[in-house]
This record gives C-alpha cells, sequence and structure tokens, in this order.
C-alpha cells in the first residue's frame, strides 16, 4: 500500500488539493475566492498555499486587476495525481479496516 | 504516516463535503444574481406591457437596459474571481444568439409584439438549455423546460392576458429559481 501524502493531509491543505480539483481543468480562482469557499484566514491560507506550491501541487499567478493586485490559484497535473494517489490510500485504510 | 479508519473515512467525507460545496458554487456562480435580477426585469416589463400596452416598449427598453447593465456588473465580478475558459465561451454565445435573433424576426415577419415576445422568450430559454448541457446544469435544463413551456401556455392559450401571465408565471419562476439557488449556496 501505498504511503499517504503527508503534505496534502493536513486539513486545510485537503481542503484546498480537493476544491481545486472539483474545478473544470484549466479554471484559476482567485486567492480571496477560494479563502470564502474554504472559510479561512488569509494567513492560514496563504501559509499553506506556499507548502503546496513548494511542493509542486499549485501554481500562483500573481496579477494586477486594474490597480488591485491578485493572485490566480490552480492545481498542476503532478498535485492532481498525488491527490489522486492520496485519496486512493485513504479508500484502502477504509477498506482494510471493514475487512477485519 | 499511520492512520485509523475511523480518521480515513473522516478525511474521506471532507474531501466530498468540499467538492460539493465548490461544484455547488461553481454551478451557480453568479447564476443566483442573474435570475433575481432577470426574473426582476421580466416581472416589471410584463405588468407595465399589460397595464400600459401603450408603452410596452418603454417598460423593455428600461428593463433591458438594467438588466444588462446588472449581467455586466456580475460578469465583470465573476470575472475578477475565476479565470475560465467557459466564461468567455458563455459570452461569446450569448452575443451571438442575440447577433442573430433580430435577423431571425425580420425574416419571420411577425404580425404583432405578443410574437415577437414570445420568441425572444423561447430564444433565451434555448440558450438556457444549451447552456444546461454545456455546463451539465440539470437546474438549467429544468427551468428551461418550465419556462418554455409556460411561454407556450401564455402565447397560445392565454394571449389576451399574455403579459399578466408572463409576468405572474415566468418572471415569478425566474425570480423565485434564483433565490433558491442563493439559499442553496448559503446553505453550504
Amino acid at each position: 500500500m501505498k504511503e499517504l501524502n503527508a503534505i496534502i493531509h493536513q486539513p486545510i491543505r485537503l481542503r484546498m488539493m480537493a476544491s481545486l480539483i472539483a474545478l473544470p481543468p484549466k479554471e484559476k480562482v482567485e486567492f480571496t475566492y477560494l479563502r470564502n469557499l474554504l472559510k479561512v484566514t488569509d494567513g492560514n491560507m496563504g501559509a499553506h498555499l506556499i507548502k503546496l506550491e513548494e511542493a509542486g501541487y499549485v501554481k500562483v499567478e500573481k496579477t494586477f486587476v486594474g490597480r488591485t493586485p491578485k493572485s490566480f490559484i490552480w492545481v498542476t497535473n503532478k498535485g492532481r495525481s498525488a491527490f489522486e494517489d492520496h485519496v486512493a490510500v485513504l479508500n484502502e485504510i477504509l477498506k482494510a479496516g471493514e475487512e477485519k | 504516516m499511520d492512520m485509523t479508519r475511523e480518521s480515513a473515512e473522516q478525511s474521506l467525507r471532507e474531501i466530498e463535503e468540499i467538492e460539493k460545496k465548490t461544484r455547488l458554487d461553481r454551478d451557480w456562480r453568479g447564476g443566483d444574481l442573474l435570475l433575481i435580477l432577470w426574473g426582476a426585469v421580466w416581472i416589471f416589463a410584463f405588468l407595465g406591457s399589460h397595464y400600459y400596452p401603450g408603452k410596452a416598449d418603454l417598460f423593455w427598453m428600461v428593463g433591458n437596459s438594467v438588466g444588462i447593465a446588472g449581467t455586466i456588473l456580475v460578469v465583470r465580478n465573476i470575472s475578477q474571481n475565476v479565470k475560465s475558459e467557459d466564461t468567455s465561451k458563455i459570452g461569446i454565445f450569448w452575443f451571438v444568439l442575440f447577433a442573430f435573433t433580430p435577423v431571425q424576426i425580420a425574416i419571420m415577419s411577425p404580425t404583432d409584439g405578443i410574437q415577437v415576445n414570445a420568441f425572444i422568450c423561447l430564444q433565451i430559454m434555448f440558450a438556457y438549455a444549451v447552456m444546461g448541457l454545456w455546463l451539465r446544469l440539470n437546474g438549467m435544463l429544468v427551468l428551461s423546460a418550465v419556462i418554455s413551456v409556460l411561454t407556450l401556455v401564455g402565447y397560445f392559450l392565454m394571449s389576451p392576458y399574455y403579459n399578466l401571465w408572463m409576468a405572474c408565471t415566468s418572471g415569478v419562476v425566474l425570480f423565485g429559481s434564483g433565490l433558491y439557488a442563493r439559499y442553496l449556496m448559503s446553505r453550504k
């Protein structure tokens, strides 16, 4: 059985990944939009986003809309694959527990 | 990293919950506000057309102006928060549809305003159906079907009271759908 992904497993990062993957492919969402959806603080969100970006699971594009700075986030193929593996391990743990 | 069965179950539940919440938000993104806005426009313009038939064009001009301005604001707000290929495709689709509409009307040469109005309502419901299929939104398909039927009933069976019928049925259904979508999103 594969290992659980320690980076994705953290509850807020897990929810961030689950939310980003539920979006259509190639869709990018703004930082505050995702923050409001997940109901987390700016600081919390920022810290976990950095971890996911460092792991190569998400990409962040900083831009301006008018004069307002915006950060658009989307999941990478590596992130999608890592998340799917993590969910598969969770399901295996669940199944193993049911069989006992 | 070890994990109990209960923790795994909890994690999977959280994933499912946030996926549902995200999809709900994605499906109705701005749609709730647009349905409320255009529902209000239809109620206003249809009621105005019924009680002041000589000023029907004015009521529709005012209503459509407010509707279009509001739509631009909603779409602009969405595009500041989400970058999606779908958004621009949807915009182009609506533009093309409304570019074709006057041409189709000119060719058909309708005999009265109610014919034109019913045709336009059905065009809009056609667009809702296409978007429902394209974006896999069953709610849009249902809304399209319901309002199309109401429009046809109004045109063929209630024509002396077409405008009042449309205000009280189609307008209210549109407005109510927007409120319902807003309620669903606030619950999550």
